[in-house]
């Protein structure tokens, strides 16, 4: 799956996937808590999918850095759902979406203090001799740090080497970032553990003020995005590429142009990359 | 668990405040930006609530609506990691605490329950199908019921009027919600206890009408056979036209 890019399956736009001969992405990607345990027809629309895609997989519940338990009767469904769709990769948000008992359904930033990378490095542990496969990690965008005592790079920096699971690089959520936190955002990215980087993900935002820009995957990316791909695919090794598109779904030609556009990006750094290695 | 219980408390209070309970102050870099975090939050829950409560959310006003949400969010803890079976809590929620009754809405417990139904049987995991063999129906032929249903007493006709016009004739009634095989789509019957008692007797194993009838005449002490067993006969036959009902 190297090289290749994918697109966030959504029911929104389902039929695209299995009627459009034109919309050929090269692989989906899904969050298993939606399809989990689902049978009729989406599980139908599913399985008509599965049959023509590879799948990665990308959570939402996992709740990585929350204080309450794993949930393992979550992850054992989890575990043979990724089995029963012989899904590629499985990824999760650095984050918390669980706290206090209750799920919360949204992604909540890290404290970026050391007993949090303790806790999360060894609950990473626990999920991947768990599930018997490794994790991918992601960058979350947040809007506010909480009570930090490191910075959020060394943060994630810390977890993903001690931990030894996958990066998921969000270069989007790094320009989010970067643009809320006023930080450099090709410096952060290449600072960053890039030997672990597995998985890459792109996505549009929105600026709802001056000085916020929140992480909808409800716009096209824009160019400064596209540029920080550009730089941050210089520095790793050819990954899978996923577009992210949640909401506001414009017309599939629209799509289908992102998913070129990140395609010839790709090509034109891991393909001479490729031709010129010994 | 290394986490230390200030991050915990950490956590938990910028969870809290997300979903509107109280909360204390703690150390923010952005202290700014904090109700987009529970402004998200609170928009997953009113989407994902609208959508599977087109109904209810229309019969109630919106403060009614905004009112529930708010009560769910700040005093359940939703246990479900899949979003989309949230609602379930939420309707069990509100049941459980007698909001019907708050808002002198008596209706609304069986609107949410109704159209909880619909998305539980929408969406129930495939399993084994029985195998149809043949069209024929006889009396003695023997019966399956499609997997997919679920049969549900209502104490208010909300699945055939509006929830205002159904609070007017409190009783009970018999809905078979099911969900067609081939097309996966939902739809339902209204049944009688009669009805409910013989298909609960084909669901707990296969049999057919002319076995079911000693157990209908002896628990309704019936009278009148032939004229029961002309009309069973009748709504097995509609039942099998609707695939709700397969000779196996």
């Amino acid at each position: 799956m190297n090289e290749q890019v994918g697109i966030g399956f959504r029911r929104d736009f389902a039929n695209e996937f299995i009627d459009n001969a034109a919309f050929k992405p090269d692989f989906i990607e899904l969050a298993p808590e939606n399809w989990i345990g689902m049978g009729g027809y989406w599980k139908k629309k599913l399985d008509a999918v599965a049959e023509r895609y590879p799948i990665t997989c990308h959570g939402l519940s996992l709740s990585i850095g929350s204080a309450d338990e794993l949930d393992f009767d979550f992850l054992k469904q989890l575990k043979s759902f990724l089995k029963q769709y012989n899904v590629q990769i499985y990824s999760e948000h650095l984050s918390f979406s669980k706290a206090a008992n209750a799920h919360l359904y949204d992604l909540l930033p890290i404290p970026f203090k050391s007993d949090a990378v303790e806790h999360i490095v060894q609950r990473i542990r626990v999920v991947q001799d768990f599930l018997e496969r490794p994790l991918a990690i992601e960058n979350v965008s947040y809007y506010t740090s909480v009570a930090a005592e490191m910075t959020e790079l060394d943060f994630i920096s810390q977890i993903v080497s001690a931990s030894g699971c996958q990066l998921l690089l969000d270069v989007n959520n790094v320009y989010v970032n970067a643009f809320n936190h006023q930080y450099d955002a090709k410096a952060f990215i290449a600072a960053l553990p890039l030997e672990h980087v597995g998985y890459i993900h792109m996505a549009g935002h929105e600026q709802v003020s001056d000085n916020l820009i929140i992480d909808t995957h409800g716009e096209a990316i824009i160019d400064p995005v596209y540029e920080l791909f550009d730089y941050a695919i210089q520095l790793v090794k050819p990954v899978p590429v996923l577009l992210e598109r949640d909401f506001n779904i414009p017309e599939t030609t629209e799509l289908i142009s992102e998913m070129n556009s990140l395609r010839s990006i790709a090509k034109k750094h891991w393909e001479v990359k490729h031709v010129s290695a010994p | 668990m290394y986490l230390l219980h200030e991050t915990k408390y950490l956590q938990e209070t910028l969870g809290n405040f997300c979903l509107g309970r109280n909360a204390a102050e703690i150390e923010l870099s952005r202290p700014e930006v904090l109700s987009h975090y529970k402004r998200l939050i609170s928009n997953v829950f009113y989407s994902t609530l609208k959508s599977a409560f087109p109904i209810s959310e229309e019969w109630l006003s919106t403060d009614e609506w905004n009112y529930l949400i708010a009560e769910f969010m700040a005093k359940h803890a939703s246990q479900t990691p899949a979003v989309w079976k949230m609602p379930l809590e939420f309707a069990e929620f509100v049941i459980a605490n007698d909001y019907a009754k708050t808002l002198n809405r008596p209706a609304l417990n069986d609107l949410l329950y109704f159209e909880w139904v619909e998305i539980a049987v929408h969406t129930m995991t495939d399993t084994d199908e029985p195998k149809g063999r043949g069209s024929g129906f006889k009396p003695d032929s023997t019966l399956a019921l499609n997997p997919y249903h679920q049969i549900i007493q209502l104490q208010y006709p909300v699945h055939k009027i509006n929830a205002n016009e159904a609070e007017k004739y409190k009783g009970d009634f018999y809905i078979l919600v099911y969900r067609i095989i081939e097309t996966g789509q939902v739809r339902f019957l209204e049944l009688s206890v009669l009805h409910v008692v013989l298909l609960q007797l084909i669901n707990n194993g296969s049999v057919s009408l002319n076995e079911t009838m000693p157990h209908l005449i002896k628990q309704f002490n019936l009278n009148n056979h032939a004229d029961v067993k002309e009309h069973l006969v009748n709504f097995c036959k509609d039942l099998l036209k609707k695939k709700i009902l397969i000779i196996s």
